[in-house]
């Protein structure tokens, strides 16, 4: 979906009208899950923080500014989301004396898709995975990702040209 | 072969796929069905207009209150001390506005906050502040005072209680500070522009006139020259200096041949006082 569609579809709902909310979910689903997942690198809590950032969503948007995007805006309130619960469970895990999974790592009943994008991205180191999914599934510039994993944007371009290698060599190889 | 667009389209697609959805879930919430209802506090279009009016009348009044509208002047003090400044009162003697010249926008800044104070008030601040920016010290003790007024006893009063108060004052502060009456009364248009284009006020300007005239230098020469070493070159060359003294305490000013440079500035005849009598020099000053 385009901007200036997406931004018709935000206004209208930010005038209360419901059914707008469809339009607004579909385009934005992937981005707010994934943000959330790249904090949490847990399936079903980024799920439910996926939920609840929608809902807060609806709630903070007569306080949100058409000048801002809104898609940024809306990670935003996932990314914030996700480290509260982040940090919670990290307390939790702490108290349980267990250990955090990197990405797509610790799912024991994780979906059939999940999987797949799995075994796509099992080539990767979680760093290389995150860089990835920053990139291609959130639509992140490099600097901006540099930012984010607070490395060197030398690194991460380093580090995405690098995976893209590898999973070049691991599609030839499927192929074959 | 796989180029990046192919693995990126690859990769999202099957991002997009793992997706999970929660749509059916965010709408069984019943925070999802609150967001429907119209908060009490939205607006109404013409509720909105009416605030907006409202806030705009708000503000005009408030800038309204604020502009400093023109108060005219009864009295202007001048004060030389390179900057001039220049001070408006109202007839009740209370400072209403300050105008500086030649780089003495500090000194306006700070004595804006003192509207309110009478002259000799306002002059005795003017004084610390002058000392506080170094532009009054024992290497630069003079201070360049005049008056002017609507009514001309009120003129006169002024004079003479600023000679009997400011001497003191400036020499109780500055080792060697003294007092020299200026003369700012009605300058040619000429006169100021020369002042102007020499980047200084018409009290500094005549001094170094009545110096130029006898000693025929460039006025130029003496462009950065303190008032005291012009005062100094002055006596050096017999020209009076119109300094107060202890004999020039309240009471009417009256003229002296010797020393009344007004006497040979038939121009300023009709409005300014002449100094009093037996104006002694510098050393009459107290130091």
């Amino acid at each position: 979906m385009d901007e200036k569609t997406l931004t018709h579809h935000v206004k209208a709902l930010k005038k209360g009208n419901l059914s707008h909310f469809d339009a607004v979910y579909e385009a934005t689903r992937v981005q707010v899950y994934y943000t959330a997942l790249l904090v949490l690198k847990d399936e079903s809590l980024a799920e439910d923080i996926m939920q609840e950032t929608y809902l807060k969503m609806l709630e903070s948007l007569p306080s949100y500014r058409p000048k801002q995007k809104f898609v940024a805006w809306l990670t935003t309130i996932a990314r914030n989301l996700s480290i509260n619960a982040y940090n919670r469970r990290k307390r939790e895990l702490y108290l349980e004396d267990e250990k955090v999974e990197g990405l797509f790592g610790g799912q024991q009943d994780a979906s059939e898709n999940t999987y797949y994008l799995a075994q796509l991205l099992a080539v990767l180191s979680d760093d290389e995975k995150h860089v990835i999914i920053e990139h291609v599934v959130l639509g992140k510039k490099h600097k901006d990702i540099a930012t984010t994993l607070q490395k060197p944007l030398g690194t991460i371009t380093w580090m995405y040209q690098n995976a893209l290698k590898k999973l070049r060599r691991k599609a030839g190889e499927d192929d074959a | 072969m796989h180029n990046e667009k192919t693995i990126k389209n690859h990769i999202y697609d099957a991002a997009e796929k793992a997706t999970p959805d929660v749509n059916r879930n965010i709408k069984a919430d019943p925070r999802f069905k609150q967001a429907q209802k119209p908060s009490p506090f939205r607006k109404s279009p013409s509720l909105r207009v009416a605030t907006t009016i409202f806030v705009v009348a708000i503000a005009f009044i408030v800038l309204l209150t604020n502009i400093e509208r023109p108060i005219d002047a009864y009295s202007t003090v001048y004060v030389e001390i390179n900057p001039l400044i220049e001070m408006d009162f109202d007839e009740n003697d209370d400072l209403i506005a300050v105008r500086a010249h030649y780089s003495g926008d500090q000194l306006e800044h700070q004595m804006r906050k003192h509207k309110g104070t009478t002259y000799i008030e306002s002059i005795e601040l003017l004084i610390d502040y002058a000392i506080e920016a170094e532009l009054l010290d024992e290497n630069n003790p003079a201070i360049l005072i005049d008056v002017d007024s609507k009514d001309l006893n009120k003129r006169d009063a002024m004079q003479g209680m600023i000679a009997s108060r400011v001497p003191d004052f400036v020499a109780e502060r500055v080792q060697g500070g003294y007092m020299i009456r200026g003369n700012q009364q009605n300058p040619s248009d000429e006169e100021s522009a020369r002042a102007n284009a020499m980047n200084m006020g018409v009290m500094r300007y005549r001094l170094i006139q009545q110096l130029v005239e006898k000693t025929g230098e460039d006025a130029q020469t003496y462009a950065d020259t303190p008032v005291d070493r012009l005062r100094e070159k002055l006596e050096a060359q017999n020209i009076p200096v119109n300094i107060p003294s202890m004999t020039d305490r309240p009471g009417p000013p009256h003229s002296n041949g010797d020393n009344d440079k007004d006497d040979r500035d038939d121009d300023n005849d009709d409005h300014t006082p002449g100094p009093p009598d037996g104006i002694p020099g510098p050393g009459g000053r107290t130091p």
